[in-house]
């Protein structure tokens, strides 16, 4: 059996996540191809009773379909991967988006709208409806209380600009991969857990601290 | 500017003296969570970022990321998060449509908002191009819903 480090582990999630995200780029190239081929199928036989033209129609039109299912699923499997590799070490897995990370500038970018009927007019349509929730502030008062334990957490800013990739090993130098994968598991649950734990007695002291004042 | 818009700015920019303000302030004349103006500002946002080629394979990697660089990862659902990102850009992902109805407003916008506060760091926007970014969704928001 192989030996390696938990550093080695995240090597080879960030090589399959290289190579799920070439993969995800065949797919979608793949699935624009098979949709602008339907498209041309479409125009070159219409009005055509043939059944040749109707099965050249269903079959281009299927290939679209499941090159964009396959799209999804790889891009499914690499978000698992990547929760995985981060849930093992945060932010050992960078993001992917540096490169179009940035928004686009206002002349690039047409005025934002929705349609009417649309997902985003529905979301958007009911809370313009009721402008604030009748909450006592709770959700808004939960949201500050993530981001400034964040940037507890992270030395004063809530998020880092570059991720962190450095790490501590949490398993004997000697230990497989497979027994790393489990230590560094087990550890990210309990690590999990006793980031709750810190996050709910942090609250608390709060709260604590609010009544007081009051 | 209203109200709602310099609180939501204040969370953004994590100016946390005039936030705590604001929230002395809110629940003494008995405001809720700003839902409105966090929802249209993650429209915006979500627009400027992933509008061009609303790529899943890119907003699923957002989210993960998100969540990484977030102490408390969990506060922030995968899964609700993506749809909220989809919906928004009227990407026709499946469960979509159902996740986000399941969602109430104040859920919706703790989601909404962690994902805003990380658009706008991850865009590096000046506190002009803030302020341009959040009017902006303050005009959407009374174009679309005129204060009778």
């Amino acid at each position: 059996m192989s030996s390696g480090s938990v550093g080695d582990v995240i090597a080879v999630l960030r090589q399959i996540l290289d190579d799920l995200d070439g993969a995800a780029v065949a797919a979608t190239t793949a699935q624009k191809s098979a949709a602008a081929g339907t498209r041309h199928y479409q125009t070159a036989t219409e009005g055509a009773d043939s059944s040749h033209a109707t099965a050249a129609r269903t079959q281009a039109s299927e290939a679209a379909a499941k090159s964009g299912k396959i799209a999804r699923l790889i891009a499914e499997a690499a978000a698992e991967i990547s929760h995985y590799a981060n849930h093992i070490a945060p932010g050992s897995v960078p993001t992917r988006t540096s490169a179009t990370g940035g928004m686009l500038s206002g002349e690039a970018l047409a005025k934002p709208s929705h349609k009417k009927g649309s997902l985003a007019a529905k979301a958007l349509g009911r809370v313009g409806q009721v402008r604030s929730s009748d909450d006592g502030l709770q959700h808004f008062g939960k949201l500050g209380g993530i981001l400034q334990d964040a940037a507890k957490g992270s030395g004063g800013t809530a998020v880092s600009k570059t991720p962190d990739f450095s790490f501590q090993p949490t398993h004997q130098p000697s230990a497989s991969v497979g027994d790393a994968l489990l230590a560094a598991l087990a550890v990210a649950i309990v690590g999990a857990k006793g980031v709750e734990l810190m996050s709910r007695m942090r609250r608390r002291t709060r709260n604590d601290d609010t009544k007081e004042k009051g | 500017m209203e109200e709602e818009t310099k609180f939501l700015r204040a969370l953004l920019r994590q100016d946390w003296e005039t936030y705590d303000s604001f929230t002395e302030k809110f629940q003494s004349e008995g405001k809720g969570t700003p839902v409105a103006i966090i929802g249209y500002s993650f429209f915006v946002a979500v627009q400027r970022r992933f509008a061009e080629n609303k790529d899943a394979r890119e907003i699923i990697r957002f989210v993960a990321d998100a969540r990484a660089r977030l102490l408390e990862g969990r506060e922030l659902p995968a899964k609700e998060g993506e749809a909220l990102i989809y919906a928004m850009l009227d990407m026709d992902m499946p469960g979509v449509e159902e996740i986000v109805e399941d969602l109430n407003v104040g859920v919706m916008a703790e989601i909404q908002g962690q994902l805003l506060f990380r658009l706008v760091e991850d865009a590096e926007l000046t506190d002009e191009q803030l302020d341009e970014l959040l009017l902006e969704a303050e005009a959407l928001l009374h174009e679309n819903h005129p204060v009778e």
